[in-house]
Formats: structure tokens, C-alpha cells, sequence
């Protein structure tokens, strides 16, 4: 695999992350999905690189926001892409990386 | 003060003008301000709502902060370095989740800068809840109320959130099991409302991967990250602390959460 990409959402989405979608409110996760993080997937998968992404600083994730971004990218993708190409950093609150795998094995029923 | 908040709508429909009346109050605990707030914002543009003050003046000074005296037109409502901060919004407002936190972290142990992740989440999951349930896409724009209470006796910060729609479990879709045990009486609110909260009942999007606010709020609870967690929501009453779960005989059109966030 190539050098790994990573997305640091505290220094390049927001610090405030919000709901599921932008008629909500600001800084969606469909708007991290959108803006951020389905770009910098498709170009670790043509890379053949991981994308680890960094959750630490912000002020907190709701399930919303990670399902919307996570689940979201799954159905997209995929569950088998997705887990092969995504990695996490989150010393903040370790327990959401298990939270993440498993919006995104749920998310794979929903594909 | 669910009885005296119920009889708003009423009177509202009537048209009689409302006197809400704190003469004679002597102890008020500050979780049913957004409530109060909530329903006199709701009903005040088709009805005159007119209030007094109370003797005591830690109730004063709670009703002054919380807004109420400028919502029946006694005055203007401050909140600078107030100890009471109430807000109400219709979406899912980051910047103010953010603010109340750092007067929490700040108030309740002495340091802005200190995260309280679960106490941020709990505010987003709340008002995320208001945009996705309370409006049951009748009026998408529902209110929400959002209220903190900072007590420097004990150094405890409370939270208040209420919105007025239609409330858990009018908004919840449920199996048809839950919907016919229900009818006939066989299953209680009470105990939907610990389904939803154990993830076992899916959102009102009928979509399994929705729905997770309330259980990660009650996660969070159980965790002790938050405390002394309260829902009410239409004809249910939940003190988890106790476990103990009330019928109300006032319904609370709308949905109803307190927590607390303690010292270490």
C-alpha cells in the first residue's frame, strides 16, 4: 500500500461537528461526507493507500454526524472497501472507533 | 406545574387572557423553566400572557434569568455572568452547544477549555431529535428550549431541554406487536420509552441505522459521563436514578430531558 492520507477534522472540517444533514444545522455529517471525506476516500482507493482519520480536539461527535459520515461512505462503497482503506486515531474517546465499525457494519444492510 | 402548563393551550384557544402567578411560590426547581418559557413563547403571539413576581428572591432572580420576566413583558431578561441561561432555537445550534459548554467547564471546574464530550453530544443528540421528531413533519419548525443552571453551593451544572411536538411516542414508529400490545394495555409507555433507550426500537424513519440519539444519551448516562438523567415525553415520567417510572395524568405534549453534570 501507498503512504497513507489522513483527515484531521478538527483542523479541516470543524471544531463544533452538528447533526445528520445541513437543514439541521451547520457542519452536518453529510456536509463531512460531501466535502471531506468521500474526495479523500476515492483518492486513497485509487492510491491504494489507507485514510486515517483523526477525531481528537473537537468538542464531540453525535451518533448522527458519524452514522451520516460513516454509514453514509459505506453505502457508497461498501463495507469490505470501507474497513479495508479507513483507519482511526481517537485518543479523545477511544470507545467511538468501535462506535464507527459499527455504524459501518450496519450500514452494509442498508447498502 | 404540568397541570398549570397544560391549561395554556386552552386558554390560548379561548382566547383568555393568562396570569401566571408566582405571588405566593416559595420553591421552584430550575428544570421547569424552558418548559414554562417554551409553552408562553409558543402561545403568547394569540393570547395575552401576563405574570408576576414572586417574594423569594432566589426564584426571582431564576425567572429573571431564565427569560420569563421579558416573555410577559415585566422586563428585560439578562444573562450576562447569570447563573440561569435559557435559549431556544429551532435547529441543531453547534456554536451555542460549545458556549454552554465552556460555562460548564468553567463554572462547575474552573477551566474554559475543558472538554465535556458527552455533555456536548447530549445537547446535539437533543436538538437533532427536535428537528427529526418533534415536528412529526407537520411543522417542520418546532422550538426547542435549552436551559443550564449553575448551583455554587454545590458546583453542580443542570440542564434542561424541552420542545413542545409531539413527544416520543407519538413520533416513534413501532412494530405492530408494540402498537396492538399498547392499545390494549398490556405494555406501558414506560416501557417503550427503556426499549428505545436500549437501541430496540427503531426511529420514526423506520431506518435501522437512525435513531440513535436517545440510546447514546442513556449510554452516556450509564457511563456516569452525564447524571441523574430525567425523560418525560407525553403521558411518561422516568427518573432513572431511582427507577422510577410516573403516569402523568397531564400530558406534556412535547419531550422533556434533564441531566446534571458533578464536580469529580
Amino acid at each position: 500500500m501507498s503512504k497513507p492520507l489522513t483527515i484531521n477534522i478538527f483542523e479541516e472540517f470543524t471544531d463544533i461537528p452538528g447533526a445528520r444533514y445541513d437543514s439541521e444545522g451547520q457542519f452536518s455529517g453529510k456536509s463531512f461526507l460531501e466535502t471531506l471525506l468521500l474526495p479523500r476516500f476515492k483518492e486513497a482507493v485509487g492510491l491504494d493507500a489507507k485514510l486515517i482519520i483523526n477525531l481528537d480536539n473537537g468538542e464531540g461527535y453525535a451518533t448522527s454526524f458519524l452514522e451520516e459520515a460513516f454509514g453514509g461512505l459505506t453505502r457508497i462503497f461498501g463495507t469490505e472497501q470501507v474497513l479495508k482503506h479507513l483507519e482511526f486515531i481517537s485518543f479523545d474517546e477511544p470507545l467511538l472507533i468501535e462506535e464507527i465499525k459499527n455504524y459501518i457494519l450496519e450500514a452494509k444492510a442498508a447498502a | 406545574m404540568l397541570k398549570g402548563l397544560s391549561q395554556i393551550p386552552m386558554a390560548a384557544r379561548e382566547r383568555k387572557p393568562i396570569l401566571i402567578d408566582f405571588d405566593g411560590v416559595k420553591f421552584m426547581t430550575p428544570d421547569v423553566l424552558p418548559l414554562l418559557c417554551a409553552k408562553i413563547s409558543k402561545y403568547n403571539p394569540f393570547v395575552s400572557i401576563w405574570g408576576t413576581r414572586p417574594k423569594d428572591s432566589t426564584i426571582d432572580l431564576m425567572l429573571r434569568e431564565s427569560g420569563f420576566y421579558n416573555l410577559v413583558g415585566l422586563e428585560k431578561a439578562t444573562t450576562d455572568n447569570s447563573m440561569l441561561v435559557t435559549h431556544q432555537n429551532t435547529k441543531v445550534d453547534n456554536y451555542l452547544a460549545k458556549s454552554i459548554r465552556q460555562f460548564t467547564a468553567e463554572r462547575t471546574f474552573g477551566d474554559k477549555d475543558l472538554k465535556l464530550r458527552p455533555l456536548y453530544r447530549t445537547m446535539i443528540e437533543c436538538m437533532a431529535n427536535t428537528g427529526a421528531h418533534a415536528a412529526a413533519d407537520k411543522n417542520p419548525k418546532e422550538n426547542w428550549w435549552l436551559s443550564v443552571y449553575y448551583d455554587n453551593n454545590t458546583g453542580i451544572s443542570s440542564f434542561a431541554f424541552c420542545d413542545t411536538g409531539v413527544g416520543i411516542f407519538k413520533s416513534t414508529k413501532l412494530k405492530s406487536i408494540y402498537t396492538f400490545s399498547r392499545v390494549l394495555g398490556i405494555i406501558k409507555n414506560s416501557s417503550i420509552l427503556q426499549k428505545i433507550l436500549d437501541g430496540k426500537i427503531t426511529s420514526s424513519t423506520g431506518l435501522a441505522y437512525r435513531g440513535k440519539g436517545l440510546p447514546k444519551i442513556y449510554s452516556d448516562y450509564q457511563a456516569n459521563s452525564i447524571k441523574n438523567l430525567h425523560i418525560a415525553a407525553n403521558d411518561t415520567f422516568a427518573g432513572f436514578d431511582s427507577g422510577t417510572f410516573i403516569d402523568l395524568k397531564d400530558e406534556l405534549n412535547g419531550t422533556f430531558l434533564y441531566w446534571e453534570i458533578h464536580p469529580k
